[in-house]
């Protein structure tokens, strides 16, 4: 298709991204094409993002017994000084540290670096890594990393050279995806290699170790739960708030400086829900695209309805986290052998609306506020013997009632689909559709809404007849067009004192 | 008295009326013919034009906050109009002028916006999903985070423009200027980048690859 783009003077950035970085090579592996791996997907950091994000993914070492093995690249020394009493701690609880950094006055000096399972590797200026900001988290248990190289001057462009140090800009992008955080870790020991290989050895001993263990079915990098999971993206929510709150006011920055800054933290704050809804994903092999599938269904029908924007905006939204609400405990998990699958038994019939452990995860994220209300009334059913609140007909969100229906549909769906996948026959999609719309429809008027069944029907022969429903996996750097004003409503307003609930 | 048959919608023919610095928030004014009208400062907070006819109308500085505008604009003056969280879905905005319009978190999917002046408008964070854009002055305007997934945005002009985490995923950029544009991490897989203009752009972490 690209036949003639016109780049006749490259001036500035055109130049792309540092040959021989890590981002670089990383990128080149998943270029399309190239190999089955999905192509990456870049945003922008500003650094002052940054550091609170990797502080927090830093930190959750300290909550659990992960011992990991982490690598840091620090750009320079000083950097990593700055860290060094907090590396301290995060040391004594891992397996190893890399620490790689252009060594500056103090580096190797710092207590820190001369504790037995600290690794100092000094970067030559000239090594593009030194140009690069990455933290890399390998165990069993948990995986994590935020792969970032620094814009150049020339970089910023019209809009000039920031003025404080927690401006300075970055992309890149930060995941939990295990396969990816072990691919990035090798890259990286092999990176170690040109400085000391005997260390790069011994490193790779260790992640080949961690990735034995990552592949065995009770490892929870693979498995994200309320208690792991949940409690790491809590903490990423709430540092990434700290920020926002202490914020660097008193520093003298410019507002629109300081708003550049907080879209930021509001943008990586919803970062980090959609790449936990992301790992749910991947790490359900049956059903692996269940969060887009059903956030496109969602918005479908919601324009057949003919609903306002923002309404069609925060389905959408909800459809892509929905299955964050389902997150269960650890030991559930590791009992029972599945993981946040979506919930098919009959729930019991409440009298109180018990709080969702996986929607109060959301609920951390004021901006989130209504996908939540819409989250935890996913499982009322029509005919008021639902859960959480037991609410009946209409009183369920109009939201709850679509996202209910579409995400059940999108199970039997997914169901049915790999069944046949799995039997060896032809995928007939036509066939697929129809048998998963009956699964639904024997529930009407009991759990769905027979308006919504009728509804989803048409789309249902609309697609049948041809009509294409492109399903586009979210862009999850660029998430912000999803929220609004209204994405801080309540839906439904609750009394604390009796949990039960009403409607506004 | 008037006005009041107005507001609730009951006169359906307004071509030319001189309606400016009216309050006309949260009227009813749903297919009613406004063409050529002059709302200039009038107030539409929240009000539903849902199929109105605004060809050739005057809105400059009218407040539109909310307002349902899936109408037609054809030709439009809507100069520093507040548009922030109007609903103009499907609008057809063919050669309006929204100069230092107000479009946060606006709603343009599927707008038809060709030939629009939109130099150096914030539309960050727009939902722009299938808007056609040929032709459209978009020089200087903030697009970051916009999605603009199946965009038409042949021939338009995006010089200067920031394109910062913008989803131009499936976007059709045939002909379009980008020079001096800030490219930084958006996404253009699929797009169509025949005769694009791209010089002096900023194209890190940009996604730049065929489906």
């Amino acid at each position: 298709m690209i036949r003639s783009i016109k780049i006749a003077h490259v001036v500035a950035c055109t130049a792309g991204m540092l040959e021989g970085s890590i981002l670089q090579t990383l990128k080149d592996a998943h270029r399309s094409g190239q190999s089955n791996k999905p192509p990456l997907n870049f945003g922008v950091y500003y650094k002052n993002t940054l550091v609170a994000l990797c502080h927090a993914l830093e930190d959750a070492i300290l909550a659990a017994d992960y011992q990991p093995l982490m690598i840091t690249a620090f750009q320079r020394g000083k950097w990593y000084l700055q860290e060094a009493d907090r590396y301290a701690e995060i040391a004594d609880r891992s397996r190893q540290v890399v620490i790689l950094a252009a060594p500056e006055t103090g580096f190797a000096e710092h207590p820190t670096s001369q504790k037995s399972n600290v690794a100092l590797v000094s970067l030559d200026q000239a090594d593009p890594v030194a140009q690069e900001w990455h933290l890399i988290i390998v165990s069993p248990n948990y995986m994590a990393m935020v792969l970032c190289q620094e814009l150049s001057d020339a970089d910023y462009g019209a809009a000039g050279l920031p003025n404080q140090d927690l401006e300075r800009k970055f992309y890149g992008f930060w995941t939990f995806e295990p396969n990816l955080v072990l691919e990035t870790a090798e890259l990286a020991i092999a990176h170690v290699a040109r400085y000391n290989p005997d260390l790069q050895q011994r490193l790779s001993q260790q992640i080949n170790e961690i990735a034995t263990l990552s592949h065995s079915e009770s490892a929870l990098c693979g498995l994200p739960t309320i208690d792991h999971m949940g409690e790491i993206v809590s903490r990423v929510i709430d540092y990434l708030q700290t920020n926002q709150e202490s914020g660097i006011r008193s520093q003298g920055l410019a507002i629109t400086s300081q708003s550049f800054l907080d879209d930021n933290l509001i943008s990586n704050e919803l970062q980090a829900y959609l790449r936990v809804a992301q790992l749910i994903d991947q790490t359900d092999l049956s059903n692996p695209m269940a969060a887009v599938e059903v956030a496109t269904l969602a918005e479908a029908i919601g324009q057949l309805l003919d609903l306002p924007a923002w309404q069609l905006h925060r389905l959408r939204l909800a459809g892509l986290l929905h299955r964050i609400a389902f997150l269960q405990a650890t030991e559930t998990v590791l009992s029972s052998g599945t993981s946040s699958r979506y919930q098919d038994e009959t729930p019991s019939i409440p009298l109180t609306c018990p709080l969702v452990p996986g929607v109060q995860v959301l609920r951390r994220m004021q901006r989130l506020r209504a996908a939540a209300t819409i989250l935890a009334h996913q499982t009322e059913w029509w005919n008021g013997s639902g859960q959480p609140a037991g609410l009946v007909g209409d009183e369920i969100p109009i939201e709850s009632r679509i996202l209910g229906l579409v995400a059940d549909f999108q199970t039997h769906l997914a169901h049915f689909r790999s069944a046949q996948v799995n039997a060896g026959a032809p995928v007939d999609m036509g066939d697929l559709l129809t048998q998963a719309l009956t699964g639904c429809r024997a529930q009407q008027g009991d759990r769905w809404d027979p308006k919504l069944i009728e509804t989803l029907g048409l789309l249902i022969s609309a697609l049948q007849q041809g009509f294409e429903l492109p399903i586009a996996l979210p862009k999850i750097a660029s998430g912000l067009w999803l929220l609004d004003s209204r994405s801080e409503e309540e839906l439904l307003a609750y009394s604390p004192q009796s949990h039960t609930v009403t409607k506004e | 008295m008037e006005m009041d048959a107005i507001r609730a919608g009951k006169v359906k023919q307004l071509a030319g009326a001189d309606l400016a610095d009216e309050d006309l928030s949260h009227a009813d004014l749903s297919r009613v013919n406004l063409a050529g009208a002059t709302l200039n400062g009038a107030s539409l907070h929240r009000a539903n034009l849902s199929g109105a006819i605004l060809d050739g109308a005057s809105l400059m500085g009218c407040q539109l906050v909310e307002a349902n505008l899936r109408a037609n604009l054809l030709g439009a003056n809507l100069m520093q109009a507040d548009l922030t969280e109007a609903d103009l879905r499907g609008a057809n905005l063919r050669g309006a002028n929204l100069m230092q319009s107000r479009l946060a978190h606006t709603a343009l999917a599927g707008a038809f916006l060709s030939g629009a002046n939109l130099m150096g408008v914030s539309l960050s964070g727009v939902d722009l999903r299938g808007a056609d854009l040929r032709g459209a002055n978009l020089s200087g305007a903030n697009l970051s985070g916009a999605n603009l997934t199946q965009a038409d945005l042949q021939g338009a002009i995006l010089s200067e423009a920031n394109l910062e985490e913008a989803d131009l995923r499936d976007a059709n950029l045939a002909g379009a200027n980008l020079t001096g544009a800030n490219l930084l991490c958006a996404d253009l897989e699929g797009a169509n980048l025949n005769g694009t203009t791209l010089v002096s752009a900023c194209l890190k972490g940009t996604v730049l690859e065929k489906t």
